[in-house]
């Protein structure tokens, strides 16, 4: 079980790489995540949504009034040339953190190395 | 999903009503309303979709942030504007307060005084007039008691409201005070016009007084 305060750091660049694959909406990327992670990640409502507004704030998505569902449009998402620049800056940093922390946990877990072996 | 709806009203309790709130709401309430049919479409009964729709909302924290709403910025800010005013007041009236007291228990004694000089300075001439002195100088000292006395309630419960040991310990002594100070009144009253004993009857007030002390200390003001 990941912690919460861990992933709150990532939300950003979860949701970005979502949105870099095609315009979503707030449930379907919730949706993708649950199901991406197994199950072992469900991101909150309130912290979707905090995402959002972040994101949006800073210019990184845009929202738009896409088709409706129960009587009133839905809020779509899509990213932005702002956005997929922030992203690539995220990855790039979520690149060097996983080098970082392989250095120090990779001789404490062999199985990691296993596993890594197996998705590639 | 009327439920959903509460629930999410419920959560936004005490945000201001910003179009940066309202959409939140809004699309909070939307992803919440799409997972709790999910739900049901994957054939969970009403009250476990909703029960997982509510674990799965998360905390208020992280959004109030994310909205800068925090408190209610309408009710708290009027109140300093109306407490400076109010509290120069209030310590005006502290300062006079102590000097009125004072000025109410001189003008009792100054009464007995008064009557006293006037009863033998006129003798049998003087008729009802020593004690006619004493009752109105008396008169001026309630005066002042009952003024400054209505004057402290308010003001304590105005800016004391937050701590009911005072408003027991008011409430404890000053009923019996009273009643003591009353009874007190009316048998020097009593005695006087009765049985003309303004003189010795006049004993009756130091005695009342006397005895609002020892009600204090079989009946302390802290109730705690």
């Amino acid at each position: 079980m990941i912690g919460s305060d861990v992933i709150r750091g990532y939300s950003d660049t979860i949701l970005l790489s979502l949105l870099a694959e095609g315009d979503s909406y707030g449930y379907q990327l919730s949706r993708s995540i649950r199901e991406r992670s197994g199950g072992a990640y469900v991101m909150k409502e309130t912290t979707l949504y905090s995402a959002f507004a972040r994101l949006e704030k800073n210019g990184f998505i845009a929202s738009y009034q896409g088709q409706e569902s129960r009587g009133r449009p839905r809020t779509n998402y899509t990213i932005t040339a702002l956005g997929r620049e922030h992203l690539a800056r995220k990855l790039e940093e979520w690149r060097e953190t996983r080098e970082l922390m392989d250095r120090f946990t990779q001789p404490l877990l062999p199985q990691d190395r296993w596993k890594d072996e197996k998705e590639e | 999903m009327e439920k959903i709806r509460s629930f999410v009203e419920n959560m936004f309790l005490g945000l201001p009503d910003t179009q940066e709130v309202r959409d939140a709401k809004a699309r909070l309430l939307e992803g919440m309303s799409d997972r709790y049919e999910e739900l049901l479409a994957q054939g969970k009964d009403p009250d476990a979709a909703f029960g997982i729709s509510v674990a799965e909302f998360g905390s208020m924290e992280e959004l109030r942030r994310e909205l800068g709403g925090g408190t209610p910025a309408a009710a708290p800010q009027p109140q300093p504007c109306l407490d400076e005013a109010a509290r120069r007041e209030y310590e005006t009236f502290q300062r006079q307060y102590p000097i009125a007291i004072a000025a109410g228990v001189a003008l009792c004694i100054l009464a007995i005084a008064v009557s006293m000089f006037l009863d033998r300075w006129m003798g049998d001439m003087g008729g009802n007039v020593p004690h006619v002195a004493f009752l109105t100088i008396i008169a001026m000292s309630v005066c002042i008691f009952i003024y400054f006395g209505i004057k402290r309630e308010q003001y304590q419960r105005a800016f004391d409201a937050g701590d009911p040991s005072q408003r027991e310990r008011r409430g404890g002594d000053d009923p019996v005070r009273g009643a003591i100070m009353l009874g007190a009144t009316c048998i020097y009253l009593f005695l006087g016009f009765t049985k003309d004993l303004w003189h010795p009857g006049w004993i009756v007030f130091p005695a009342g007084a006397f005895l609002c002390l020892l009600a204090d200390v079989f009946w302390p003001r802290n109730k705690g």
